[in-house]
């Protein structure tokens, strides 16, 4: 993606999240019967800033987790490719369909 | 227990796939195309015209049992309905697919689930159960692969324990006092609710448990993962909605499942595997819905269920469209895939989408209402935990799994591109028009809504809301672009235990169990060979006991005996009058016997 077309995008979403808590604060929210209200419900742009650090902090801790203990090389189970051992029904590709006719 | 026969709306819709089943094994070409796509439509009638008939039953007698294989209310026919409707896509998704055990199999599998769906009582549940145990694995087991063998023989593994422990649960269950009711299980029920519970937690993939779900369907066949996507994982809510309502240990333990499938969806590289985590993923929201126990709650994991069916549904559909045209299933061997296959892109677009909770999908329409039930319920954490969840899940489905298997790297060069079959394309776009319907007219959806809660998704909060977490999502996404480059790698998972940790230890067990045996088996070997050589001269035994010549007649002369040889002729004739004496006794007594019965009757 060229730096131009990232701006670009960058741009829409960023006017996209300034509508959206406009709207937030014009039209105030009706949860219906039965709803029990938190602060977290009536502050303008928390579920923007709820969208980035959740992101944020999923990515990294993910990422964290997968660097110290989760990650593994493709032949740790000892299976590397499954393309390398595919069984009589034959070919890598497209060998979950044996005896296939469709093409 | 009554039975209707007005064939074939008073069968239980799970009789015609499961008796479609064999058939199907014996035709070719087109009929057999025909075949698979009415049967499944038939089903879909049938259950359609099971709406509201709650009278309608179906059973029969079983060893002085009854086992009722049809019961109707509105729970049942909500996920009957979706069950059939996915059996339909997927048949027509399959529809080119010539292995006839696999497309049969498929249709058991099927069945069963509606078998489970609609079971008047435990037996037939339980009995449904297993067979969707067996006939799922053969989805696995027929791509015929060594790695998707290994998979299915896991996948059996799991599930026989699963069947196994929901087993024991029924037998406690009963053996308490309970009837064999389909009916909510109190908390607090002992070991037979917990053993219960652990049974369905298998198969709705509730981690630690859940390890099964991605190493079985990144393995199945193309077909057969749409199969899978639909029916285990949902089969289990809809017994936890109907068996473990308002259990709260389901409600954190299914918000745990929405980050726990995010979480390892991130790292994941293999584009089903992916798909599978955010099964887990969205069930966790299906699990926290049934662990509230409100109307609303109950009411959002079905709707959840109904609308995760076909979404997932959809983009497993995409996966198999992708490996069947370049025959690749990694994110970090695939991209560019837009050029290639623009239609199968859309498609899966329109997926990833709904399960990402864009405003007119049916994803928007359906999660809401379990992260509403949090907050209706006075849960705060776990209504901002499952928010988070959904942020994961447009950024591992909408964001990375479509950016790297479809843009980039744009030029991507591969050997071969096969062409989709059209059925493959008409299924997906059956998927993503009942995904766009659903979420367009969300009052069809609630109309079939079991426990008459109220609920309005296009609201001006919700729909801003949804808009703010897609964005920045999104801006996140671009932000940390370089941190989430795939790299071909597996990541670690319970399933580790049994593939890992535990068969060395398993095998040098087995090992020593072996060579004891064999040492055992020698020993008695041995002894058995002396004791034969022994009883061939019982004397040799005899004499040290008794003395020398005990057995033997003095000779007149009063000296010793001479030790004879051993002679099995010598004690020949003995042993025969004796048995001769026995057989008269025995004919003069059975010949007193006949006559008496004859002459004195």
């Amino acid at each position: 993606m060229s730096p131009r077309s990232r701006k670009l995008l960058a741009a829409a979403l960023g006017a996209a999240v300034l509508v959206s808590i406009a709207l937030e604060i014009l039209v105030p929210a009706d949860h219906g019967p039965g709803w029990i209200s938190y602060w977290f419900h009536h502050t303008p742009g928390f579920h923007a800033a709820m969208g980035f650090t959740g992101c944020w902090l999923i990515v990294k801790a993910s990422k964290l987790l997968g660097k110290v203990w989760l990650q593994r090389p493709e032949d740790y189970y000892g299976e590397a490719d499954p393309h390398a051992e595919a069984g009589e029904a034959g070919a890598a590709h497209g060998g979950e369909e044996a005896g296939s006719h469709a093409h | 227990m009554p039975t209707e026969l007005a064939f074939p709306w008073a069968l239980p819709p799970a009789l015609l796939l499961l008796g479609g089943a064999p058939i199907l094994l014996f035709l070719r070409g087109v009929p057999r195309k025909v075949f698979q796509l009415a049967v499944p439509l038939l089903a879909l009638w049938c259950v359609a015209s099971l709406h509201g008939a709650a009278d309608r039953s179906f059973g029969f007698s079983w060893m002085g049992l009854e086992v009722g294989l049809l019961k109707v209310d509105a729970l049942r026919f909500a996920f009957g309905l979706i069950f059939s409707m996915t059996a339909c896509i997927a048949s027509l998704y399959a529809l080119h697919v010539e292995d006839r055990v696999q497309n049969a199999s498929a249709w058991v599998y099927a069945g069963g689930a509606l078998g489970v769906t609609f079971s008047a009582d435990l037996l037939a549940f339980v009995l449904f159960w297993e067979l969707m145990g067996l006939s799922s694995a053969l989805l696995v087991f027929r791509r015929g692969t060594v790695r998707a063998r290994k998979a299915a023989v896991r996948y059996v593994a799991v599930h026989a324990l699963g069947g196994t422990i929901l087993l024991a649960g029924v037998l406690v269950w009963i053996s308490q006092g309970n009837g064999l009711a389909l009916q909510p299980i109190p908390e607090g029920s002992g070991w037979a609710g917990w053993l219960l519970l652990a049974g369905v937690a298998i198969n709705a993939a509730i981690p630690p448990l859940g390890a099964w779900l991605p190493d079985a369907y990144g393995e199945a066949t193309v077909t057969g993962s749409v199969f899978l996507s639909a029916f285990t994982t949902k089969t289990a809510v809809f017994a936890l909605i109907l068996l473990f309502p308002g259990w709260q240990v389901l409600l954190w333990t299914g918000v745990v499942m929405t980050l726990y499938g995010v979480v390892f969806a991130v790292l994941e590289n293999d584009i089903r595997r992916l798909l599978g985590y955010h099964i887990i993923s969205q069930v966790g929201y299906m699990v926290a819905g049934a662990g509230m126990g409100s109307a609303m709650g109950l009411d959002g994991s079905t709707a959840h269920a109904f609308s995760h069916i076909l979404y997932k549904a959809l983009l497993f559909m995409g996966a198999g469209a992708v490996i069947h045209a370049t025959g690749k299933e990694k994110l970090s061997e695939l991209g560019g895939l837009f050029r290639k296959i623009p239609l199968a892109l859309a498609l899966y677009a329109v997926g990833a989408a709904s399960i990402s909770g864009f405003p007119l999908f049916n994803g928007f329409v359906s999660k809401s209402m379990v992260v509403t039930a949090a907050g209706q319920g006075g849960w705060p954490w776990a209504e901002i935990c499952l928010t988070v969840a959904s942020v994961g899940t447009f950024l591992s489905i909408g964001l990375k799994l479509l950016w790297f298997a479809f843009v980039a790297p744009v030029g991507r060069r591969y050997e071969e591109i096969r062409p989709l079959p059209r059925n493959m394309y008409a299924a997906m776009i059956l998927g993503a028009s009942l995904c766009l319907f659903f979420g367009v007219a969300p009052g069809v959806l609630y109309q079939w809504l079991p426990y008459g809660s109220e609920y309005h998704p296009y609201t001006v909060n919700h729909v801003v809301t949804a808009v703010q977490l897609l964005a920045m999502t999104g801006f996140v996404f671009w932000w940390l672009y370089d941190k989430l480059q795939v790299s071909p790698t597996i990541t670690l998972d319970t399933d580790w235990v049994y593939r890992k940790l535990l068969p060395g230890p398993v095998l040098a067990a087995s090992r020593g169990v072996f060579a004891l045996q064999e040492a055992f088996g020698r020993a008695v070997g041995r002894f058995a060979d002396a004791l034969v050589e022994a009883m061939r001269n019982p004397l040799r035994i005899a004499e040290p006991l008794f003395g020398r010549g005990t057995l033997e007649h003095e000779s007149e002369s009063g000296a010793p005996p001479a030790r004879p040889e051993y002679s099995e002729h010598r004690y020949r004739p003995p042993v025969g009058v004796a048995v001769l004496a026995v057989l008269a006794v025995f004919v003069g007594v059975a010949t007193w016997h006949l006559v008496r019965i004859v002459v004195a009757p």
